[in-house]
């Protein structure tokens, strides 16, 4: 057993992470260039498909570092592109056989793809899309097809002034498929691994909001000296800590032993950790973080829509408890 | 990255296994200190305990998978390290007298501790010095070749059946703090000592305050330099901290499932309102697992822990607390077992006070590792 990254696993994952900040910081996350940016080198640097067999591309990365890639990509508040990309939409793929594959994958692995992701195995059609950005295609599940919309056919539709690329994605009506290929649905391991990423996201964004926060407070002076020496502000700080910790290693446990118990543990814990660092860095950042003039509310209201994705916690918390509940668990 | 037990770690999991079933499950239930005590002498005679230190110390030389391969196995067979008489010696004095003890000292403490023979407790805390350690107040006079005793230790765990104490006494009381303390070993079997149990919020006496008036301790049994006991201290602080906690997660898993059975009996619509916690108290224990396979990951490797081990203090206490307080009220709920929640729900609260209290860990995590300023 050997429950910690060794020094190569850490390299290639400190590799990415230079990648995405390089490109990407969060007061350039409403720039359409720096997102395009980041997500194109993270495609031409081959970390994208990084999970896939080889026979598609890829480098087959175990789960456990597609993993650490996803917190990565949560770092720099990417959403949960990469969860589509590295996990779903290759899994369609490969369900759509070798012709299908030639036709999507070259677009995908070069980062052209980052659109619409289904939530479940049901093949019904998202109402959210994660990450989705103008430029790109979307692709969506419909009735047990995979069809793809090229850039421009689509727009993102999110609640009124959130000012978050993340919202519902809507054809135009004019919107015409550019490729259609017969899919499978999901099968649970598929599903599984995404949640587990997605998860591993939620924990990157958690340790941003967490990393910003100790550095402002360790900064704003009030009552003459840093707020940060206060224990009402350090005892809260070293609580969102301890859950990112806990939350973190959930994910890895998961990822190496990805039963339905360990990843609902996974979704639970990387949920209740990134809720709570984003809650503290609104707390703590005071009154800035509930304006636009700071960059608090992106990573809030990516935590608060992301949470929901891939079932809620309480049917996470169901299926942890098994046989004892009478409730049918579906995620 | 890999969960898999070796073939030498599945072989000394069963070789374990296997003796601990052979011999120990025998001896009783545990509950009184006698049979602990016999238990420990009987992994004493297979070289179970003290597994993890160096042969040269008489150990095992276990690796530390190895070793929380044991951890999870005694937890298992009712004989958890957490409720060993010897844990005293085997976990604190033990590797702080490997790094700070003379030799004579290595040859005279470490061979009785390796047998169970000696039983230890320690004598840290005081009335005034309980987070605040360093405001040690119990003295430490000289005269002659002996230190002589004035003061009192409290909440000193299983004092009354110790042999030993190994203490911090203050030896200068006009030096600076942190270089007026030293480390010393104090004959519990001597006049000059009285113990005084205290009673627990649950009825029983686990821990007394301790009273040393004229008891001596000869200047051979001060281990390391006299007013250096500060530094051989936070070795015995360090050694603390450092352990996996996975017979914990074995210890509240078997509550856990204990709750799953009082569910069980519930007609489904009152059970279905306390899943949800369920669920939850069930995933937060997992933490407790994960975390100690960190930590010995890490240990294995040779690389800092750094303040894990804070975390997994201030994990560990209150996710128990948070699942013995859902017992507690799914017992009354379901009138079973009430008697056992209520006793394990007072029992509970000292967790997060003893073995370094919730807020000194969170002072710990936000200094040391997001360093915030003090």
């Amino acid at each position: 057993m050997d429950f910690r990254f060794d020094k190569d696993e850490r390299d290639i994952i400190d590799q990415v992470g230079l990648t995405l900040r390089r490109h990407l910081r969060p007061a350039r996350l409403l720039d359409d260039a720096s997102v395009d940016g980041a997500w194109r080198a993270l495609a031409e640097d081959g970390w994208i498909h990084a999970g896939l067999a080889a026979e598609f591309g890829g480098a087959e990365l175990p789960l456990a570092m597609v993993a650490a890639i996803g917190r990565e990509s949560g770092r720099v508040v990417a959403g949960d592109a990469y969860t589509n990309n590295a996990v779903l939409l290759p899994a369609l793929f490969a369900g759509a056989g070798p012709e299908a594959l030639a036709d999507f994958a070259p677009g995908f692995l070069l980062g052209d793809g980052r659109g619409l992701a289904p939530q479940g195995g049901d093949g019904e059609q998202s109402s959210w899309c994660f990450g989705a950005e103008p430029g790109f295609a979307a692709y969506e599940i419909d009735g047990g097809r995979l069809v793809r919309y090229p850039a421009g056919s689509w727009e993102l539709r999110g609640p009124a002034g959130l000012g978050l690329a993340i919202g519902a994605v809507t054809l135009r009506a004019d919107a015409e498929p550019d490729l259609t290929v017969d899919a499978t649905p999901f099968d649970p391991g598929t599903l599984a691994a995404a949640n587990v990423v997605h998860a591993a996201g939620l924990v990157g964004l958690g340790e941003t909001a967490l990393a910003d926060t100790v550095e402002y407070v360790g900064q704003r002076e009030q009552f003459g000296g840093p707020i940060g020496r206060f224990q009402a502000i350090k005892h809260g700080l070293a609580e969102v800590a301890v859950w990112l910790e806990v939350a973190w290693n959930a994910v890895l446990y998961a990822a190496l032993q990805p039963s339905d118990v360990a990843v609902s543990i996974a979704h639970l814990q990387a949920v209740e950790a990134c809720d709570a660092a984003t809650r503290a860095m609104v707390q703590f950042f005071g009154g800035i973080a509930m304006t636009w003039e700071h960059h608090a509310h992106l990573y809030v209201k990516t935590a608060q829509l992301s949470r929901f994705r891939f079932g809620s916690t309480r049917e996470h918390a169901l299926r942890v408890v098994g046989e004892l509940s009478t409730e049918a668990v579906v995620l | 990255m890999n969960l898999e037990e070796t073939p030498r770690e599945h072989a000394f999991r069963e070789e374990v296994r296997d003796w601990l079933a052979r011999e120990i499950t025998s001896i009783g239930t545990f509950e009184r200190f006698a049979d602990r005590l016999e238990a420990d002498r009987r992994l004493a005679g297979a070289g179970y305990l003290g597994y993890h230190w160096p042969e040269q110390f008489g150990g095992g030389g276990g690796t530390p998978n190895l070793a929380a391969i044991l951890d999870a196995e005694r937890a298992e067979a009712g004989v958890p390290a957490s409720s060993s008489p010897s844990r005293f010696g085997i976990n604190l004095l033990g590797p702080t007298l490997m790094v700070h003890g003379t030799p004579a000292q290595q040859h005279e403490f470490l061979p009785p501790i390796l047998r169970a023979e000696a039983v230890w407790c320690q004598g840290f805390s005081e009335p005034e010095a309980g987070s605040d350690l360093a405001n040690v107040q119990c003295a430490g006079r000289l005269e002659g070749d002996a230190l002589v005793l004035e003061g009192s230790k409290v909440w000193t765990t299983q004092a009354h059946e110790a042999d030993w104490c190994f203490a911090l006494v203050r030896t200068d009381p006009k030096a600076p703090r942190h270089r007026n303390l030293s480390f010393v070993l104090i004959d519990m079997r001597q006049d000059g000592i009285e113990i005084q149990p205290l009673v627990q919020l649950t009825g029983q006496a686990e821990f007394s305050q301790v009273f040393f008036e004229g008891a001596k301790v000869p200047l051979a049994q001060v281990v390391g330099e006299i007013g250096e006991g500060w530094k051989v201290a936070m070795t015995t602080l360090g050694a603390e901290r450092t352990f996996a906690q996975l017979s914990r997660y074995r210890q509240y898993e078997a509550e856990a499932a204990r709750i799953g059975d009082m569910l069980r009996a519930l007609e489904p619509e009152t059970r279905d309102k306390w899943l949800e916690r369920y669920g939850r108290a069930r995933a937060d224990l997992t933490g407790i697992r994960n975390l100690s396979y960190k930590i010995t990951s890490l240990a294995t490797a040779g690389e800092e822990l750094g303040a894990l081990t804070s975390v997994t203090k201030l994990w560990w206490s209150t996710t128990h607390q948070r699942l013995v307080e859902l017992g507690y009220e799914i017992a009354v709920e379901a009138d079973l077992e009430v008697d056992l929640w209520y006793r394990l729900w007072l029992e509970s609260r000292g967790e997060t006070i003893y073995a370094g209290a919730s807020q000194i860990q969170k002072n710990i995590i936000s200094e040391r590792i997001l360093g915030l300023p003090r």
